[in-house]
């Protein structure tokens, strides 16, 4: 599993991918909604917290950051896996409430806004939404099974 | 959409965040996770139901959220995952 952070990381994707070492081990690729540029530091990303990150584009627009990791990973078959939290309904949460203090809807926001768009327009890709955690998600995942 | 897949964990699968402070302590690091651990039970219970229901299972697979940051790693920065998961 190769783990894809920013936008930038196409070129290291395509690198590792050319790779004859690396390529029998890549199997799949995980991206990260990044933080926003400014005001940072709540963002949902597993190792970094710096607020100068630039944010991930998830613009499904061609050649966006996005559609470049998609489309390197449907040309190859590698399995998508997308940490599912929308970087702004995240900080707009963690800007009025803090952690801890409810539950978020960053996570089903996402599914709507990007997941669900994606499977639709690369169904022979398989994504992953990575790590569950909230009631709506699993109701818009049952959901799009059911269809 | 048979091209979709969902990941689920321990942590999100068996806890919530009450559950975390009391069994790991207030500040809690281990259980430090991107997304959180919910706070209301209906979250848990939703993914434990989606286990169960057998209906779905060849859309779902179970991962470990494994992330190897020492301790000070994860008090000083607050990263993410859980480590010892394995």
């Amino acid at each position: 599993m190769y783990f894809c952070y920013n936008g930038t990381n196409i070129f290291e994707l395509q690198k590792a991918f050319s790779d004859p070492e690396v390529r029998p081990y890549l199997v799949g690729v995980k991206i990260y909604p990044a933080l926003p540029k400014e005001g940072g530091g709540t963002g949902s990303v597993t190792t970094s917290f710096s607020a100068t990150q630039d944010m991930y584009d998830f613009s499904l627009e061609p050649n966006s950051p996005l559609n470049q990791v998609v489309n390197f990973c449907s040309d190859n078959k590698l399995s998508l896996t997308i940490h599912c939290e929308d970087p702004e309904e995240k900080q707009n949460f963690s800007d009025m409430f803090g952690y801890g203090e409810m539950d978020d809807f960053s996570e089903p926001i996402f599914i709507i806004k990007t997941v669900i768009p994606l499977c639709e327009q690369y169904p022979n890709l398989k994504f992953y939404v990575a790590h569950v955690s909230h009631a709506d998600t699993v109701a818009l995942l049952k959901e799009a099974w059911d269809a | 959409m048979a091209n979709l897949y969902a990941e689920i964990t321990p942590h999100h699968f068996l806890l919530t965040t009450e559950e975390i402070r009391q069994k790991l302590g207030e500040d809690a690091i281990f259980g430090f996770c991107h997304p959180f651990v919910k706070i209301s039970e209906k979250h848990r219970d939703s993914l434990q139901q989606l286990f169960l229901d057998g209906k779905y299972r060849d859309q779902i697979v179970y991962a470990s959220d494994h992330a190897p940051h020492p301790e000070w790693v994860k008090r000083e920065k607050k990263y993410g995952g859980v480590p010892n998961h394995q």
